[in-house]
């Protein structure tokens, strides 16, 4: 009996040993290396736009229809530029191979991974027998070898910008994930004329500085334009006779009302997120405090009772929160309330004064205007008001509004005077969230107080 | 029961011998030949370093029945003593007191004549100031490129005798791995990312004895890619991916560890990035 249990014991020894050398072997043949990155780099992604093929001896009012081609991808290629997250590759150094049309649908892969070029983008325009443009284009990854998208529209030639940003929008939001912002439109106010006497219009024009028009002529004095973030409608102030009135003007239509006559000073109308209430400040008895008005009823609710002076009210996207500035502080700052005007919080504690603060479309940043030791600055900070960066600074700078996918901010800017009383233009700038990115919109006179559009549907 | 008990026994006992002589066979080594090791024969005072009294030439001379010239004749077709270090020598500009009893030798005055001349312009300085960081830092010389190491390395015949060896090998290739898609800027962080915390990406990679990739790299859990609202993550798997293929070829991987790193899997995590 003695001899049997001494066997159990050396069996269950060798059988343990033996499991564990056999579990080891197993580990170490199927140990599979990982390796963690977070450290990359934020380079422009390389892209190659070539031209979209179209027929060269096809004339058409403005030129063949290759020439429209190859207009539509130098608008592609500069709205990709300006984003700041893409570079294109110079057309001179593609190399060209074989049948070009038959390189539409099977681009060669190699060519293009030779010059450096991460994704592709190709296609063709031709006419239709009812006169209208058929483009199509395809985006592809050069270093996976396969398509990412494709589309194709129809137009008329004279719409042919709103094509190409339609496609640069397409190739924004597949290769970031997020919505493009190049089908955009800017309202501002022109201003023409002596300091003393200037003359300030409503304008409007694409996003990229092109298809200009004026919407006033400039009789009376407008402020503040804001775009419906749902409708392509805009409200207004202007002075008729010395009578402030908000006015809301519909794009599409031209057509134009009266929002309503208030007592004392209006001033910053906004609208909601869902276009269906405009939220505006207004001054009665030498005191400002927030207002929101319902537009089916016109019914007005006053949102603060305080002897301080709000403004610049602007609704969260989520309708929930409103964000405004105010000196019940002592100097000017941020506050941000629930949006029946309870629970009021301030989020601004820096040094200087803030203001014009205005909700990311994406509700993670409020962006505003900081004033501190004689200079101005453009900054974004999160609606609890931690995260404060500024990304410009200038002589003076103010009025930001974001762009509808929330990423880039555009304000305006106005040169410092000389000695001899010259200078001091305003115009209009961008920057995007890195605070690099920064450029000029040039437009044919001076510009102030931008609001961009939503995506034109 | 007593049979079966023995039977039981016997049994194990079979299996467990047939285990312990069967299963090493199959891991043995088979014979590859027979390595040729040089082996030196050296007295035991080259080893203590204690070298016993050279013999005089006329010793020599005397003991093997040679003349007095031809034992030195003998002395002089010895190897030459290394060559004297520039450095040890007195510099042109140095006024070192000429020994005019002696003349130089012949192998002295070539050696001399080999010397660079040094102009005052030139002339090595006893400390240099720029070199004082060298000084200091010793991490290069002591801490050459992680890729460099992992390249130099000579792994010979060496057989992966531990969980600690494979995990230290592992960690040398995973940071090689990384370093060289950082450097040579593989990896481009999708800016327009939101909610970077769950934009983490896994890509599975397999390769060849060369670094080549073998077939196209695979995310992960690819069908969140295609989801409606995970575009933010589609567009980080898919830089990712582009990293991935464009620092393809991996060649600077040990090829006699190809074993470890035939399969990799490469984390992409932006939160750093976009949020730090």
């Amino acid at each position: 009996m003695e001899l049997h249990v001494r066997l159990v014991k050396i069996w269950i020894i060798f059988v343990g040993v033996m499991l564990v050398s056999m579990v080891q072997a197993v580990t170490i043949a199927n140990a599979r290396i990982v390796v963690d990155i977070n450290r990359g780099h934020a380079n422009p992604l390389p892209i190659a736009v070539a031209n979209l093929l179209g027929d060269e001896n096809n004339i058409i009012s403005g030129g063949s229809v290759n020439d429209y081609g190859k207009r539509i991808s130098l608008v592609v290629k500069a709205d990709l530029v300006r984003s700041g997250l893409f570079r294109t590759v110079a057309s001179s150094a593609f190399i060209k191979s074989g049948n070009e049309r038959e390189n539409l649908l099977n681009p060669k892969f190699d060519n293009w991974k030779a010059i450096g070029a991460q994704a592709l983008m190709n296609g063709s325009i031709s006419v239709q027998e009812d006169g209208r443009l058929k483009v199509e284009f395809r985006l592809w990854d050069v270093l996976a070898g396969r398509q990412m998208t494709g589309f194709r529209y129809f137009t008329s030639p004279k719409n042919w910008r709103r094509i190409a940003h339609l496609i640069a929008d397409a190739i924004y939001q597949r290769l970031t994930g997020e919505s493009g912002y190049f089908d955009t439109r800017i309202v501002y106010v022109s201003e023409s004329g002596p300091a003393t006497h200037k003359i300030k219009r409503l304008a409007i024009m694409d996003q990229d500085g092109y298809n200009h028009e004026f919407l006033t002529d400039g009789k009376n004095l407008v402020l503040t334009p804001r775009f419906s973030p749902t409708a392509q409608e805009i409200t207004y102030l202007s002075y008729n006779n010395n009578n402030p009135r908000v006015y809301l003007y519909n794009i599409d239509s031209g057509k134009q009302e009266i929002l309503g006559d208030f007592p004392g000073m209006t001033f910053a109308p906004r609208f909601s997120p869902d276009g269906n209430k405009v939220i505006m400040s207004q001054a009665y008895k030498g005191n400002s405090d927030i207002y929101v008005m319902e537009l089916t009823t016109r019914k007005i609710t006053r949102l603060t009772r305080n002897s301080a002076i709000d403004t610049s009210p602007s609704y969260s996207p989520d309708s929930r929160y409103i964000t405004f500035n105010s000196d019940r502080g002592g100097s000017q700052q941020i506050y941000v309330m629930d949006a029946d005007g309870k629970n009021i919080r301030r989020i601004s504690f820096g040094k200087g004064r803030y203001g014009t603060p205005v909700w990311s479309p994406r509700g993670d940043l409020i962006a505003f205007t900081r004033q501190y030791k004689g200079k101005f600055y453009i900054g974004v900070m999160r609606p609890d008001g931690s995260g404060e960066r500024l990304l410009s600074e200038s002589y003076f700078e103010e009025g930001p509004t974001w762009s509808p996918n929330g990423r880039v901010i555009m304000f305006f800017r106005q040169q410092p005077y000389d000695k001899n009383g010259r200078g001091g233009e305003t115009h209009l700038w961008t920057v995007d969230l890195t605070g690099y990115n920064e450029r000029e919109v040039i437009t044919p006179l001076e510009a102030s107080d931008p609001a961009w559009s939503p995506l034109i549907r | 029961m007593r049979e079966a008990l023995i039977i039981s026994v016997i049994f194990h006992a079979v299996i467990i011998i047939s285990g312990i002589v069967g299963l090493p066979l199959f891991n043995r080594e088979r014979p590859t030949g027979l390595k040729v090791i040089p082996v030196e024969m050296v007295k035991i005072a080259n080893v203590t370093r204690l070298k016993a009294q050279e013999k005089k030439p006329d010793q020599v001379a005397r003991k093997k029945g040679l003349s007095r010239k031809k034992a030195l004749k003998r002395q002089v077709e010895m190897p030459p003593p290394p060559p004297q270090l520039a450095s040890d020598m007195p510099l042109p500009t140095m006024k070192a007191k000429p020994d005019f009893k002696q003349k130089p030798t012949k192998a002295v005055r070539t050696a001399i004549n080999r010397i660079p001349k040094i102009t005052p312009k030139n002339k090595p300085r006893r400390f240099n100031v720029g070199k004082l960081a060298a000084l200091l830092d010793k991490r290069a010389a002591s801490k050459p490129d992680i890729i460099k190491r992992l390249t130099n390395k000579k792994f010979g015949n060496e057989k992966v005798i531990s969980m600690v060896d494979v995990r230290q090998q592992s960690l040398t290739i995973a940071n090689a791995v990384n370093k060289y898609i950082y450097d040579n800027n593989c990896w481009n962080v999708p800016a327009g990312a939101k909610g970077a915390a769950g934009l983490r990406v896994t890509i599975h990679i397999r390769l060849d004895p060369e670094g080549k990739l073998i077939g196209l790299p695979k995310v992960v859990g690819s069908k969140r890619m295609n989801l409606p609202g995970q575009e933010f993550f589609r567009t980080a798997a898919e830089s990712a991916l582009r990293a991935v293929l464009k620092c393809a070829p991996y060649n600077f991987l040990p090829r006699d560890q190809y074993s470890l790193w035939r399969d990799m899997e490469i984390i992409f995590d932006p939160e750093y990035m976009l949020n730090g």
